[in-house]
């Protein structure tokens, strides 16, 4: 595992493309939880006056600023599923992880290795989200609210698992088809597909739709309530009644679909040729 | 003498197209084995499917008589088709990641002895990306030998080698096969397999044609040709022995084909003992070309 790490490291610390994406997804993620900061809506409407209804910093206290920061996260995952398709598609491009076996890898370590960086990277921004969350939370939150840091805190945990299953898409894609171009055409293509065919299904007031894999991981962040917004709703009740199915339904049908693409992506690099 | 490499039954067909069919190949340790045969007969797939690359779809194949993953290629130095290396990183940073791969103590003193001999020293911080071809080659010649491995698999190590790089790549083959190291070697380049081969198979559409050592394979079907004052009575007596395998008398000149075991010294002698004054006695020699377009033929 060391090994692997190691391995791993010295093909990133240098890898610029690498790096591009992490900066952008950081830089774009501070950015907007930043305009949330500053945001404010002041307006007159019909006579009535809304001037300070709006408080989006409510969004920013304890304990909503969990769900609010992982939300605005979660906006930029799929350039984490971009990255991990453009990071495996290069070892083939590059004949790389044939190579790898000719020197002496398992081809399970193959996979293994770029797990390891998926779990690496779901840290991280986990991190960086849950010490956003941290300094926004003391900055904007009451005295008394403090109390509450660490209610919804297990947020981050979903975050970090939403992580990784939109990099075990992007893993099952890159290795099941090989070349980048292809692979992101194939997972714009699936989303586009899901999308359609989950309207077909609510359409057909079928509930399957539900579950359909994108929805299921994207879901896992759920929307801040506009009430909490404005003072009248609390984060735990729109959690709760987010959907038919709970926040936990969602995150074991998520991981499940992160364990099948990653075990798919081992079934396919044992079987096939490099 | 130990077995490194045995090959049984080994097949590999992708559609309707036999890349190997039923090969059968045993390779002893200090054997330099050449592994011959036009393009698209099999020679790659061959190698690829004992390095863990391709599946074979029947047979089987073990190293150093053990059944085993490819973890074990950490002791075997291979180069396959062309090199494979990140294309960002430096000369020294790719091998750094082969020296992890394959588990090696002492990668710092490791890598400068392999590029040392590959000449290499030099470029050690350039991009790889920036190399010519040739260098790029060089460098995974110098990744194959990290490790100082026992075995090393080499597939056409001198494409794209300008004269100097090939006449330096058959040089570190050379010593490697000094010091004990067994080589697998497949090519299509008849005179490096004949420069630097102790043992060769024949590869033709995926089947083996033929497989021994170089030096029988050449002495195979020497050639001596004869010419003398009596001409007909030399023929008429020459067919009536067994130490060729054919005789043919044409323009004044007997051409025999000699048996494997027959010296033409002795055919020489006989000739001379039967009163018979030679004006010509040649012996044609084939190269492994000439065997390998007779046999692939």
């Amino acid at each position: 595992m060391v090994k692997l790490y190691k391995i791993e490291l010295k093909k990133l610390l240098t890898y610029s493309t690498f790096w591009v994406f992490i900066s952008i997804i950081t830089g774009l993620f501070l950015l907007f939880s930043f305009l949330m900061a500053i945001f404010e809506i002041n307006f007159m409407f019909g006579g009535a006056d809304y001037n300070n209804q709006f408080n989006f910093q409510n969004l920013l206290k304890f304990p909503h600023v969990y769900n609010t920061l992982s939300w605005v996260a979660s906006w930029f995952n799929m350039l984490l599923t971009l990255l991990i398709i453009i990071m495996v598609t290069n070892e083939f491009s590059y004949r790389t992880y044939k190579q790898h076996v000719i020197d002496g890898l398992l081809r399970h370590e193959l996979i293994t290795a770029k797990l390891m960086v998926i779990v690496g990277i779901s840290i991280i921004f986990s991190i960086i989200v849950w010490l956003a969350s941290v300094v926004y939370g003391f900055i904007y939150s009451e005295p008394e609210n403090y109390a509450q840091f660490f209610t919804n805190s297990y947020l981050i945990f979903v975050y970090f698992l939403q992580t990784i299953a939109y990099m075990s898409v992007g893993l099952f894609i890159a290795i099941a088809f090989r070349s980048v171009s292809l692979s992101i055409i194939i997972y714009f293509g699936y989303l586009i597909f899901e999308g359609i065919f989950a309207l077909i299904l609510r359409f057909t007031e079928m509930n399957i739709y539900k579950f359909l894999p994108a929805k299921i991981i994207r879901g896992l962040t759920p929307t801040p309530d506009i009430d909490v917004v404005m003072n009248t709703k609390q984060i735990a009740e729109s959690l709760e009644n987010a959907g038919d199915i709970t926040l936990w339904q969602h995150s074991l049908i998520a991981l499940l679909y992160s364990v099948i693409f990653i075990a798919l992506s081992y079934y396919i690099t044992n079987k096939r040729n490099l | 003498m130990s077995t490194v490499l045995q090959i049984n039954n080994l097949s590999k067909s992708y559609g309707s197209t036999v890349a190997i069919n039923n090969l059968n190949l045993q390779i002893e340790k200090g054997h330099v084995f050449g592994i011959l045969g036009p393009n698209g007969s099999g020679k790659t797939t061959t190698l690829s499917i004992i390095l863990g690359t391709i599946k074979a779809n029947n047979g089987t194949f073990t190293w150093f008589n053990q059944n085993t993953n490819t973890s074990h290629n950490k002791t075997i130095g291979s180069l396959l088709e062309q090199p494979n290396f990140y294309p960002y990183l430096t000369v020294y940073q790719n091998l750094e990641i082969a020296s992890l791969i394959k588990e090696i103590a002492n990668p710092q003193q490791e890598i400068a002895r392999v590029l040392q001999i590959s000449d290499l020293t030099i470029k050690r911080n350039a991009i790889y990306r920036t190399l010519s071809f040739g260098m790029k080659q060089r460098l995974a010649l110098a990744s194959l030998l990290l490790g100082d491995p026992e075995v090393l698999v080499l597939d056409e190590p001198t494409n794209g080698l300008d004269p100097e790089g090939i006449v330096q790549v058959r040089e570190i083959i050379k010593n490697e096969a000094r010091n004990g190291k067994t080589i697998i070697l497949a090519s299509h380049i008849l005179d490096e397999v004949e420069k630097v081969c102790s043992h060769v198979a024949i590869l033709k559409k995926g089947n083996l044609l033929t497989v021994g050592s170089v030096n029988d394979l050449l002495k195979a079907d020497d050639e001596v040709v004869i010419v003398c004052d009596k001409i007909n009575d030399l023929f008429e007596l020459l067919k009536q022995k067994t130490f060729h395998k054919s005789i043919d008398l044409y323009m004044n000149k007997i051409t025999l084909v000699l048996q494997n075991n027959v010296n033409p010294a002795e055919i020489s002698e006989f000739i001379y003992k039967n009163g018979f004054v030679l004006t010509k006695f040649d012996v044609v020699k084939k190269t492994l070309e000439d065997h390998f377009l007779e046999i692939t033929k």
